[in-house]
C-alpha cells in the first residue's frame, strides 16, 4: 500500500478558523472539529451569500469550501486537522457569520436566472463598470500566487491489469477476485481508509469489514492508492488520478468502476440552511469524527437508510423528533421514534441554523411544524456513474430504482455495487466479485473454471433482492422561491421552471442557461433533481428528458496537477559547442527545441566579418543522414526531383524533397563520399520528419540495398565562411584545400585538427565556405581549433541573425519560412531542380500537372529603394487586392536597400516588375529582381 | 595547435560534471567523470554518464548475419545480448545497436559514438523514478531483464535497456543534459545522486 498523503493528527490539536482557535480531537477532520465547536456556518453561497453549513461531508458539495493554509477551495470535510492550520472562510465580507453581501438574498427578485444576459449589456458603456463589479464579487476564493509558485506538483505513469475505482465493499471484493486470479490490481479510493460507507454505518458493518480490508491490504497483487481521486476515464482505459499534488496516469487492461452513489438531496424551502444534512454526512460526523448532534433531529427518508440513521442518532444521545417517511407503507413507530407516513419536508425554518421543520403530505400543503435543530435527509442515491459515462457506457432509466442503470459497458470496463443501483450489503459483495471475475475473464478468455465461478455467482445474486424500489420524490409542493436545486450556483426550483418557460427546455440548454450542475460539485448534488424538475416542467418523463454530458474532470483539480513540474515543460536540445557559445557571451535563441546563438556581438559586425574576413557558425542542428548500399542512387532518384545518377564521388549537390502533391517539404545537400556511401543534410526543423519520410519509403522497398542511419546527433557541424576561410582551414589540415583540389561543390574527407571530418564546399551565405562535419565528441575540439587558427585572419563567430541576412542577399530560401504547405519547387523559384524527364519520383505527376497548368504564384526576390524594411508577413497588393506576402526582408548592406523574398502573382513576377507592399498602413513599391542581391555571378562562392 | 595534437573527446555532459565537482579523467581519449566527491557515501539510487562507450549502429537486411558473426548467434527482437564488454540491442529486424568495445571491427557497422549518450540509472527505485517521467510500460513483465524498448521521455526519444540492477538509457547527445536534469529532478524524492563511472560500473 502506498504511503497515504493524508496524515491525520494522532492527538488533539489546535487550528485557526477565521482567527478563532478551534480544538480538534485526534483524527478529526477540520469540518468535524468546527461542528463540534459549534461553528455551523462555514461558508457563504455563491450568488446570494446565504449562510451555508456542512451538508454532504464526502467532499462533493460546495458548502465547506474554505481556504486552507493559503490554498483556496479546499473541502474541509476531507482534510484532517493538523496543528497550526490556518483556515479561512470564503465568499464573505467582513465575516462568514455576518456578510454584507447577503443583501443579495433580499434582492433575489432582481437577480433571476440569466439576469446578467439580459441586464448588463445596455447601455454598452456600462459594461466595463459592471464587469469590474462582477469580477470583484464573483468567483470562489482567491489564488495565493506565492503559495502557487512554491507548490511542487508531479506526475506518475503506472500500468496494471485491473484497475478498481472505489475501495468500498464492492470494489474490495472485485479487487480480491481479480488479484486471486493472479493479475496485478490497482485499487484507487478517494478516502484515507478502505471500506466505503461501511466505515460509518455500524448497522451494516461487522467483523467481515476489517477482515476484507486486511486481505486487500496484505495481498501482494493489489496496490492500493488511498486518498486518490479518479477524475477521468479516457479511451483505452486510461485513468487520470489526483493524489495530493501528484497526477497519476494509470493505464489498465480492465477497469472496474465501483464508485458507489451520491446521496440525493430533497428540494424544499430553505433546504440549504445550516443544520440540513445528508444522512451519510450525519453518519460520518457521528462515527468518523465522533461528533454529537445536540438537540432534536428530524429524519426524512424513503428507504431503510433513514431508519438506520435515526437509530444511530438516538443511540448517540440525539432526540429524534420524527422520521418523516415519504412512503405510505412504513410502521408507525421505530425504537420509540414516531414515524410520519406519506409525508415529506415542506420547509425548514431558521436564519443561520435550522430551528424547525415544516412537514406536509407528499403532494400537499404545510401540515405541521416540528421544532428541531437538525434535519437529516435520506432520500436515496444517484449512481456515481460519471466515469462510466466518460467511457462510453450506455444507460437506461429504470423507473423502479428511479435512476439510470448501465445497459452496455465500454470496452474493458465493468461496474459493481451501488453504481449499478445495488445497495444491499451481500448483493454488493457478490456484484463486486462478479465484476472482478468479468475483468479476469476478459484477460483470460475461454477458462472453464472462471465460467463456472461466474455461473455460481449469478445463481447467488439471483437469490437475493438486489435493489430497493424508490419513491421518486424530489421536491416538496411548497410554492416558496428559496428551494435550492443547485447549491453551487444558487439555482432554485423557480429558476429551473422560469428557464424552461423561456424556452430552455432541453436539459443541455437548461444547464448552460441556468448554470445548474456547472459548479464545483459538477452535478453530484443536483443532477437528479434538475432532470426531474426539467421533466416535470416540460410534462415529460425523466427518461425522455435524458442526462447532461459527463466530462472530465469528475472532481475539480488544481491546474498545477495538470501542469506538473515547470522543468519538464519542453525539451531543450544543445549542440556540442553550446557551453562555448554561452561563455563567449552569445545571445541564445530558441529554434524549435534547440538553443542556438542568435548573435555574439551585433548582426552587422558579424555580417561584416563574413563578407570581408572570415566567420564561423555552429550548424550542428542540421539533420544528417548516412545512406549506404548499392541501391542508394535509385533510392535518391526516386525521393528527389533532381538527378543523382551523375553525381560523382567527392561531389555534393543541392536537393529538395517534395511530397506526393509536389509540395516542397525540405531542402539540403547530398554528398557522395564513396561509390556506395552518401551523406545527406536536411534543415534543422525537418530533421526528424525527413528521417521518418525516408524510412517510410524504404520500408515499402525491402528489395533495395540501402542502409539508412540517422547521424544527426553523431556529427557536430560548423560552417567556416568568408574570403579568408581557405587560409584558416589550411592551417588545420595537411590536405590540399586549394580551389583546384577542393572546388565549389566538392565533398572531401579530411583530417581537420587531427579529427576525421566530412568537408562540403557549399555556400549558403554566399562566400567561399566549408561546411565541416566531425564526430560530435570532437565538435568542441575542432571548433576551438578553428577559432584559434582564425585569429590572425580576423575570424569571428556569427549567429543566426547574421546568417539570415547573408543568405537572403543570395536569395537562398528557407523551407518553412519562405515556403508553406502550398509551395512547390516550380513556383518557389527552383524550376531547374525538377527533372520531369526522369521516369518517376515522389511528386512527379503533380509537378508535371502544375507545370502544364502554368504558375499561379512565384517566390521572387525584391528590392525597395528607400529605408522601409517590411516585416513578414507584410501583404503584397495586386490590383487593389491581396496578391501575396513577404516571407523574408532585411536591410542589405551589399545592395544598400531593403531586399527580400515574397510570393507574388505569376503575372507580376518578371524581373523589373513593380509590386506593392502594404507597410504600416501605407503602400511601398518594390522591384522584382531575378538575380541574387550579392555576387550574382557567384565568383566569391566559387573562388 | 600542432596538427599532431591528439584530439580530446567529450560527451555533452562534460561541462555539467565539471560544474558539479566531479573528478574528470582522460580515459582512452575521453574526458570521463570517474567519481563525485559524494560517491563514497552513496547507498541509494545513482545516475552515471557513460557517453564515452563506443557505439555502433548496424542497419539493413544483413543485421542477423552481422550479429551472428559478432555474438555467435542472432539476437532476439527487443532483447539485449551482453557479451564480454559490450551489449547488443536488437531494435528491429533491420536495426541493432552495439554499446561497448567489441573484440574486432563490426563489418558494416557505423560508428555513432558521439551521437548517443548512455546513462545508467541504478538503484531499487530506478523504475519508480522512470515512471515519473515516461509513459512507457517498464514493468518487469513487459520489459524483463535483458530486454530493450524505445519510447519518449518528455519528447526525448529514449532507448531503454533493463539489466539486473539498473536501467540503461540511451539518448541522442543533444538532449542528454536536458534528460540528465529531468532524471535528477524526478529522482530527488528517492535521493537520486549523480555518480562517477567508477562507482556505477
Amino acid at each position: 500500500m502506498a504511503d497515504s498523503p493524508v496524515a491525520a493528527s494522532q492527538e488533539a490539536c489546535e487550528f485557526e478558523f477565521d482567527g478563532k482557535a478551534i480544538t480538534a480531537q485526534a483524527g478529526q477532520t477540520l469540518a468535524g472539529a468546527l461542528h463540534e465547536a459549534g461553528q455551523h456556518v462555514v461558508s457563504r453561497s455563491f450568488k446570494y451569500h446565504r449562510p451555508r453549513g456542512l451538508f454532504c461531508c464526502t467532499g462533493r458539495c460546495p458548502n465547506c469550501l474554505c481556504t486552507v493554509n493559503g490554498t483556496p477551495n479546499v473541502r474541509i470535510c476531507t482534510v484532517p486537522a493538523e496543528p497550526g492550520m490556518v483556515v479561512r472562510s470564503q465568499n464573505a465580507w467582513p465575516s462568514v457569520n455576518f456578510d454584507f453581501l447577503s443583501i443579495f438574498d433580499r434582492l433575489h427578485r432582481f437577480m433571476p436566472v440569466g439576469f446578467y444576459y439580459k441586464m448588463m449589456y445596455k447601455p454598452r458603456w456600462m459594461w466595463p463598470i459592471w464587469e469590474k463589479f462582477i469580477r470583484r464579487i464573483a468567483g470562489l476564493g482567491s489564488v495565493d500566487r506565492r503559495q502557487g509558485a512554491d507548490g511542487t506538483y508531479d506526475k506518475l505513469n503506472l500500468f496494471c491489469d485491473v484497475a478498481v475505482v472505489g475501495g468500498g465493499w464492492a470494489g474490495m471484493h472485485a479487487a480480491l477476485d481479480a488479484a486471486q486470479a493472479g493479475f496485478a490490481v490497482t485499487l484507487i479510493d478517494d478516502q484515507p481508509l478502505l471500506g466505503g460507507h461501511l466505515r460509518f454505518d455500524p448497522d451494516l458493518a461487522d467483523s467481515r469489514l476489517a477482515d476484507v480490508v486486511r486481505q486487500v491490504q496484505e495481498h501482494p497483487g493489489i496496490q492500493v492508492w488511498d486518498s486518490a481521486t479518479v477524475f477521468g476515464l479516457y479511451e483505452g482505459n486510461y485513468l487520470g488520478i489526483q493524489r495530493a499534488n501528484r497526477m497519476i496516469r494509470l493505464r489498465a487492461a480492465e477497469v472496474v468502476v465501483a464508485t458507489g452513489g451520491w446521496e440525493r438531496p430533497l428540494v424544499f424551502e430553505n433546504n440549504d440552511l445550516p443544520g440540513v444534512l445528508l444522512a451519510s454526512a450525519a453518519q460520518r460526523l457521528l462515527h468518523l469524527d465522533r461528533c454529537r448532534f445536540e438537540g432534536t433531529a428530524v429524519v426524512v427518508t424513503d428507504n431503510s437508510q433513514g431508519y438506520r440513521v435515526a437509530g444511530q442518532l438516538a443511540r448517540a444521545g440525539t432526540t429524534v423528533g420524527a422520521i418523516v417517511d415519504v412512503r405510505e407503507n412504513s410502521p408507525d413507530k421505530i425504537e420509540e421514534i414516531p414515524v410520519r407516513r406519506g409525508q415529506t419536508i415542506f420547509a425548514a425554518r431558521g436564519t443561520k441554523h435550522v430551528t424547525a421543520a415544516v412537514i406536509a403530505p407528499v403532494s400537499g400543503d404545510a401540515h405541521a411544524t416540528l421544532s428541531c435543530r437538525w434535519l437529516i435527509q435520506a432520500v436515496g442515491f444517484t449512481p456515481a456513474s460519471s466515469l462510466l459515462h466518460q467511457n462510453g457506457c450506455k444507460f437506461k432509466y429504470d423507473p423502479l430504482a428511479d435512476h439510470a442503470i448501465v445497459t452496455a459497458h465500454g470496452r474493458g470496463t465493468h461496474s459493481a455495487g451501488a453504481v449499478n443501483g445495488i445497495h444491499d450489503r451481500d448483493g454488493t459483495a457478490l456484484d463486486g466479485r462478479r465484476a472482478g471475475l468479468a475483468a479476469v475473464e476478459a484477460l483470460r478468455p475461454h477458462d472453464a473454471a472462471l465460467a463456472a465461478r461466474r455461473d455460481e455467482l449469478k445463481a447467488k445474486m439471483g437469490a437475493i433482492p438486489l435493489r430497493e424500489s424508490a419513491a421518486a420524490h424530489y421536491a416538496s409542493g411548497s410554492p416558496a422561491k428559496k428551494k435550492f436545486v443547485c447549491l453551487c450556483e444558487d439555482v432554485t426550483e423557480k429558476d429551473i421552471c422560469d428557464a424552461v418557460a423561456e424556452g430552455y427546455s432541453n436539459i443541455e440548454t437548461l444547464k448552460r442557461f441556468s448554470t445548474v450542475s456547472m459548479g464545483p460539485c459538477q452535478g453530484k448534488m443536483c443532477q437528479s433533481s434538475s432532470i426531474a424538475l426539467c421533466a416535470r416542467a416540460n410534462g415529460k418523463s425523466i427518461e425522455e428528458t435524458g442526462v447532461t454530458t459527463s466530462r472530465p474532470p469528475e472532481q475539480p483539480l488544481s491546474l498545477g496537477v495538470l501542469a506538473g513540474r515547470g522543468l519538464h515543460f519542453s525539451l531543450v536540445r544543445r549542440t556540442p559547442m553550446h557551453d562555448w557559445h554561452v561563455s563567449a557571451g552569445a545571445k541564445m535563441m530558441d529554434a524549435g527545441n534547440w538553443k542556438r546563438p542568435e548573435t555574439y556581438s551585433t548582426p552587422e559586425d558579424e555580417y561584416d566579418s563574413v563578407r570581408s574576413r572570415v566567420g564561423l557558425i555552429d550548424v550542428s542542428t542540421l539533420g544528417k543522414i548516412e545512406l549506404r548500399g548499392s541501391d542508394v542512387v535509385p533510392f535518391l532518384e526516386f525521393l528527389y526531383p533532381n538527378r543523382f545518377q551523375n553525381l560523382n564521388v567527392g561531389r555534393v549537390r543541392y536537393g529538395v524533397i517534395c511530397d506526393d502533391a509536389g509540395i516542397l517539404l525540405d531542402d539540403g545537400t547530398i554528398a557522395r563520399l564513396e561509390e556506395k556511401r552518401f551523406f545527406l543534410t536536411t534543415t534543422t526543423g525537418n530533421a526528424d520528419a525527413i528521417d521518418s519520410w525516408f524510412r517510410s519509403w524504404l520500408a515499402g522497398r525491402p528489395q533495395l540495398d540501402v542502409q539508412l542511419t540517422n547521424v544527426s546527433g553523431s556529427y557536430a557541424a560548423m560552417n567556416l565562411a568568408g574570403p579568408n576561410s581557405r587560409q584558416v582551414l589550411a592551417k588545420l589540415t595537411d590536405a590540399d584545400v586549394s580551389s583546384a583540389a577542393l572546388p565549389y561543390l566538392a565533398a572531401g574527407q579530411l583530417k581537420i585538427a587531427n579529427v576525421d571530418a566530412v568537408v562540403l564546399r557549399v555556400g549558403f551565405v554566399g562566400e567561399l565556405g566549408y561546411e565541416i562535419h566531425v564526430p560530435s565528441q570532437y565538435g568542441l575540439h575542432v571548433w576551438e581549433a578553428i577559432v584559434e587558427a582564425g585569429k590572425e585572419f580576423g575570424l569571428a563567430p556569427f549567429g543566426i541573425a547574421a546568417q539570415r541576412l547573408l543568405r537572403l542577399e543570395k536569395k537562398h530560401l528557407i523551407p518553412g519560412v519562405d515556403t508553406d504547405a502550398l509551395s512547390n519547387p516550380l513556383e518557389a523559384d527552383l524550376p531547374w531542380i525538377v527533372k520531369l524527364d526522369k521516369p518517376d519520383f515522389v511528386g512527379r505527376r503533380s509537378l508535371a500537372q502544375a507545370g502544364e497548368r502554368g504558375l499561379r504564384n512565384r517566390l521572387v526576390g525584391f528590392r525597395i529603394v528607400g529605408e522601409t524594411v517590411p516585416q513578414p508577413p507584410a501583404l503584397v497588393i495586386h490590383n487593389g487586392k491581396l496578391g501575396g506576402r513577404v516571407t523574408s526582408c532585411e536591410f542589405s548592406p551589399a545592395a544598400g536597400c531593403a531586399v527580400g523574398l515574397a510570393w507574388v502573382p505569376a503575372e507580376q513576377s518578371k524581373n523589373g516588375d513593380k509590386i506593392e507592399i502594404h507597410v504600416d498602413g501605407r503602400v511601398v513599391t518594390a522591384i522584382v529582381q531575378d538575380e541574387p542581391f550579392y555576387d550574382p555571378q557567384g565568383h566569391r562562392l566559387k573562388s | 595547435m600542432p596538427l599532431s595534437t591528439p584530439p580530446i573527446a567529450q560527451g555533452p555532459l562534460a561541462e555539467w560534471h565539471h560544474r558539479h565537482g566531479a573528478h574528470v579523467e582522460l580515459r582512452d581519449g575521453w574526458l570521463v567523470a570517474t567519481r563525485y566527491p559524494h560517491d563514497a557515501g552513496l547507498r541509494g539510487n545513482v545516475l552515471a554518464d557513460f557517453a564515452h562507450r563506443p557505439t555502433f549502429e548496424i542497419n539493413g537486411a544483413s543485421v542477423a548475419e552481422t550479429l551472428g558473426a559478432l555474438c555467435g548467434s542472432d539476437v532476439a527482437l527487443r532483447a539485449i545480448m551482453s557479451e564480454g564488454g559490450f551489449d547488443v540491442y536488437r531494435l528491429t529486424p533491420a536495426r541493432a545497436i552495439v554499446f561497448g568495445k567489441t573484440p574486432a571491427e563490426i563489418q558494416g557497422a557505423l560508428d555513432v559514438t558521439g551521437g548517443w549518450v548512455s546513462l545508467a540509472l541504478i538503484g531499487q527505485n530506478a523504475e519508480s523514478i522512470l515512471n515519473k517521467v515516461t509513459a512507457v510500460d517498464l514493468r518487469e513483465r513487459t520489459l524483463p531483464v535483458g530486454g530493450c524498448c524505445q519510447g519518449p521521455i518528455f519528447g526525448v526519444n529514449t532507448l531503454f535497456g533493463r539489466f539486473a540492477e539498473r536501467f540503461e538509457l540511451h539518448v541522442c547527445g543533444d538532449s542528454a543534459e536536458f534528460l540528465w536534469e529531468v532524471l535528477l529532478d524526478a529522482g530527488a524524492e528517492f535521493g537520486l545522486k549523480p555518480a562517477g563511472v567508477d562507482f556505477a560500473r
